[in-house]
């Protein structure tokens, strides 16, 4: 955590990279200014460097370093968006914004003043042992992950990446809003194979952390090794309704089509099936799900978002009952409510509706009772495609990697399977229970996942 | 094409040291513009400049990706020092392939380029006009994205080329509700060189919006295991996800296991299949002259008559397994060093009517439109947003929330017919891979009809 006395509302974090940064994006304000527009420059310049092995040996090194200019201008009631990697013309990104401003959007932006944070503190966001990390360094930390790995999992076959990379932003807006943020991450994945004549196990594992030493990048061995284990065997699943066990990687079963009904896009547009249902019972009572700016350490954490727009810890369903919608700027200017500070940033596209940490309170299943609560149901491990249907709630995925739940453990992988169902009607009617921790896996829309196992009933299980 | 900013590409590479060194730099422009629910959602331009260089050290690639094109001989040292980060030897071996100087610009019928924003916004609210003004369609989306990239190659052997690679994708997707009942379809249209041929398409626009609405009426499938006919689009998005990825040999180059399980002669299907990938075709969104190690691209067969027959290399992977090199070393932007990825691949037409694939089927599944796929080697998978039951050999009812999934080695060897009216897929999509998302591909397919498919539902 930072020193309060280190930071005010509007300079959550500075440093000599963000004064070049600042001044670009100074030029253009003045520019929007002097053009008789309002409206907002972002720049982010990003450095980063990549380690990838494969079968043992370091494959390639990179390192990266890139700027994103990006401007999003309004006049006449009139948007427009340019961006570049060419940050050395500030006033030629005006000058293309404004051209499409003049045929663009008509809608009235509200671009945030200096804002007061919702939080106390910044979250803690950037580690210098990252942000300094060496090539060498970072090629060892791979290097024994990856042998830890294949040590745990013998006869796989290891691929392995590690990323370690530092992001300076720079937001100022025509209303006098300005952000400053520096923060690093550090990204390890793993992926295992096994082949053998018709045979194929591929598992993966993912998760990142804005420090170095971090639970989030701790831990892969063993879960891996766990799975890879208990993938020798192979067992049958009759076709019918199943309990279902989602495994943490697998919770964007879940969480996609939730992501989809909360998006206030959605509710603007008339296309989500949660509209009129603010307040209302939607889920199981013990269901509650976060969207956590603010959790330390954890990649993408922000007082303001990436919009200029105070950040907040916000229940999504709390014990069930739906609490509303995600907004930035534009879907709140268009649904004429304010934003819930979720406007974040793929580098070089316009602002869009993002969620920041995603937390799936903890129930009170350890994991031996959950696994016996499931007992001849499947263990899903992961799961393949996006699925159909995502907006009224229905998804449909072949199965990756599952397994048949045995006496209280993983009995053998159950090849050739695919579940189907509804979030919301197996949200309200299907959950059994949930595990008594969290884990913290992969991404998802941006995100960082925080979710335990979660035991479903009467999921349709099809396969042959 | 800049002259100047080639000859500094080929004079940085010169005494750059390592065993091999390239360099690519990319200049991008491209526009955006998008309406939604009947109003304007985005007009959007962007101008990305960049590029990549890469050095062989001691078998292993030191790499570096940049935005400032002023120092190209200080990014080769930035990439040799990342290379020699570890004592620890690699094996990196390049296959060997003939340098080439080459200015490929490209052919452009009608070019984007030259047309006006404002006019490009006019063609898109035309076509959101239009599927807005349709019964139970509450939300649609039309949008023109396009695309024109100047890539520059050279490398330490002496290769030296400019290339032009133009995308323009029209799309539409059309929401219709009907009280809780929320149903989405899309279509788009994709060209290489002729934005004239993204106008008058209103055909496109309304089938969207048809398929939307009568998707409300559709039952969910019933989940099982059917024979399904493909349609050409998902035959050749199926041939993708199914087969293609496994024909990428970056994943096979060190893996014994997998080489063994990819060993050419080894039979994949009846003698009625045959899967070819082609970046050398004309006009299609996979096409090119050449790869992104500057190889010139040409036809690879992966499947010939039932049995496996090729697979899809760039320099390092043919290197390493000692085949021959095909020219598919590609990378969606500068930002990335280029893998193995298909371009155009297809399953070749073959003898049988439509109707003689119906007439086998008791009970089936036609599947009509392609969604996304995805692919875990053994197992695969793809959404199909709207297909059709197939009962006592007829086309019956309409069907939703459709997804594919199945073996590869079972689904091939099921492959029974396969038909006489092969296409190429006019839409948009794109390939992922790894952290590289939406590469342009070209897909096609004859029907062909698969026995044995498993399909989730409720």
């Amino acid at each position: 955590m930072g020193d309060r006395a280190a930071w005010t509302a509007g300079t959550a974090c500075k440093s000599e990279h963000t004064d070049d940064r600042m001044r670009v994006a100074e030029r253009a304000l003045a520019e929007l200014a002097r053009r008789g527009a309002s409206g907002e420059v972002h720049v982010a310049s990003v450095s980063g460097l990549t380690a990838e092995f494969s079968a043992g040996k370091l494959r390639n090194c990179s390192a990266d370093g890139r700027v994103h200019l990006s401007v999003r201008a309004s006049r006449s009631g009139r948007i427009g968006f340019y961006s570049t990697t060419d940050a050395s013309n500030p006033g030629e990104a005006v000058e293309r914004a404004l051209e499409t401003a003049e045929c663009g959007e008509e809608l009235e932006i509200a671009f945030p003043s200096r804002g007061i944070p919702g939080g106390d503190m910044p979250p803690a966001a950037f580690d210098p042992e990252v942000a300094d990390m060496a090539a060498d360094a970072l090629v060892r930390q791979v290097g024994a992950l990856t042998a830890e790995v294949e040590a745990a999992t013998p006869g796989s076959q290891v691929r392995s990446a590690g990323r370690r990379e530092t992001e300076d932003t720079v937001l100022v807006n025509t209303a006098g809003g300005v952000v400053r943020d520096r923060h690093t991450a550090l990204t390890l994945f793993v992926e295992l194979s096994r082949f053998a004549a018709e045979d194929v196990l591929l598992l993966f594992q993912e998760a990142g952390a804005a420090r170095l030493h971090d639970p989030a990048v701790e831990g892969f061995p063993a879960r891996l090794g766990d799975l890879y284990g208990a993938a020798a065997t192979q067992a049958g699943l009759a076709p019918g309704k199943r309990r279902v066990v989602l495994a943490p990687e697998a919770a964007y079963v879940l969480l996609a089509p939730m992501f989809q009904g909360v998006n206030g896009l959605n509710a603007v547009r008339g296309t989500s099936p949660l509209i009129g249902k603010v307040g209302s019972q939607v889920l199981d009572s013990r269901f509650t799900l976060t969207d956590d700016p603010w959790l330390d350490w954890a990649i993408g954490s922000a007082l303001w978002d990436e919009e200029g727009t105070p950040t907040r810890r916000k229940h999504v369903f709390r014990g069930g009952v739906f609490k509303g919608f995600l907004h930035d700027l534009r879907s709140a200017a268009m649904g004429r409510t304010e934003s819930t500070g979720n406007g974040r940033r793929v580098r070089g596209q316009a602002p869009q509706i993002g969620p920041y940490s995603l937390v799936i309170e903890p129930g009170d299943l350890p994991m031996a009772d959950l696994l016996a609560e499931a007992d001849g149901g499947l263990y899903v491990a992961s799961v393949i495609g996006g699925g159909p249907g995502g907006l009224a709630g229905a998804f449909s995925h072949p199965v990756g990697v599952g397994y048949l739940v045995k006496d209280g453990r993983l009995a053998g992988r159950v090849k050739d399977v695919a579940i189907a169902g509804n979030v919301y009607d197996l949200g309200r009617h299907g959950l059994v229970g949930l595990e008594d921790r969290t884990h913290t896996v992969g991404s998802m829309y941006g995100a960082a996942l925080k979710v335990p196992h979660i035991l479903l009933d009467g999921v349709d299980v099809a396969g042959k | 094409m800049d002259p100047n900013l080639k000859d500094r590409i080929s004079s940085a590479l010169a005494g750059c040291g390592g065993d091999f060194a390239d360099i690519r730099v990319e200049i991008a422009e491209s526009t955006r513009v998008a309406y939604r629910g009947g109003r304007l959602e985005a007009a959007a331009q962007s101008r990305d400049v960049g590029g990549i260089v890469r050095v062989l050290v001691g078998g292993r690639w030191g790499i570096a990706t940049f935005n400032d094109l002023g120092d190209l001989a200080a990014r080769l040292r930035e990439a040799r020092d990342c290379g020699a980060a570890t004592a620890e030897g690699g094996d990196v071996r390049l296959a060997e392939t003939e340098p080439v100087q080459d200015d490929a610009p490209a052919p452009m019928v009608s070019d984007w380029r030259t047309v006006a924003l404002a006019d490009k916004l006019a063609l898109a609210c035309g076509y959101s006009d239009l599927l807005m003004g349709q019964p139970l369609i509450k939300d649609a989306r039309a949008s023109l994205s396009e695309r024109f990239s100047q890539c520059y190659y050279a490398n330490s052997e002496g290769a030296l080329i400019y290339d032009e690679r133009p995308y323009a994708v029209i799309s539409f997707s059309a929401t219709a509700r009907d009280s809780d009942q929320v149903q989405e379809a899309s279509r788009s249209l994709a060209t290489r060189y002729d934005y004239g041929s993204l106008a008058g398409r209103e055909d496109l626009a309304l089938e969207a919006a048809r398929r939307a609405r009568a998707l409300l009426a559709a039952p969910p499938v019933k989940g099982g295991v059917y024979p399904v006919i493909l349609s050409p689009e998902m035959g050749g998005l199926f041939v993708h996800e199914a087969f293609g990825h496994l024909s990428e040999a970056d994943f096979q180059a060190d893996n014994p296991q997998a080489q063994a399980m990819m060993t050419l002669g080894r039979k994949f299907g009846r003698p009625i299949l045959n899967v070819v990938d082609d970046a050398s075709l004309s006009g299609l969104r996979g096409s090119l002259k050449y790869d992104d190690e500057g190889v010139r691209t040409g036809p690879t067969y992966l499947i010939r008559e039932g049995v496996l027959f090729g697979r899809l290399h760039h320099r390092e992977s043919a290197g390493i397994m000692g085949e021959r090199v095909t020219g598919n070393a590609r990378a969606t932007f500068y930002r990335y060093p280029p893998i193995v990825r298909m371009t155009n691949t297809a399953i070749l037409g073959g003898e049988t009517p439509f109707e003689e694939m119906l007439a086998g089927i008791k009970l089936g599944v036609y599947a009509v439109n392609a969604g996304g796929g995805q692919t875990m080697f053994e197992n695969f998978a793809f959404a199909c947003p709207g297909a059709y039951m197939i009962r006592d050999g007829k086309v019956a009812e309409l069907v939703r929330d459709v997804n594919f999934g199945g073996n590869l080695f079972e689904t091939l060897a099921n492959i029974d017919a396969v038909g006489n009216d092969f296409r190429w897929a006019a839409s948009g999509g794109g390939c992922g891979k790894g952290q590289e998302m939406m590469l342009p591909v070209g897909m096609g397919a004859p029907h062909v009809r698969v026995q044995g498919v498993l399909i989730g539902g409720r």
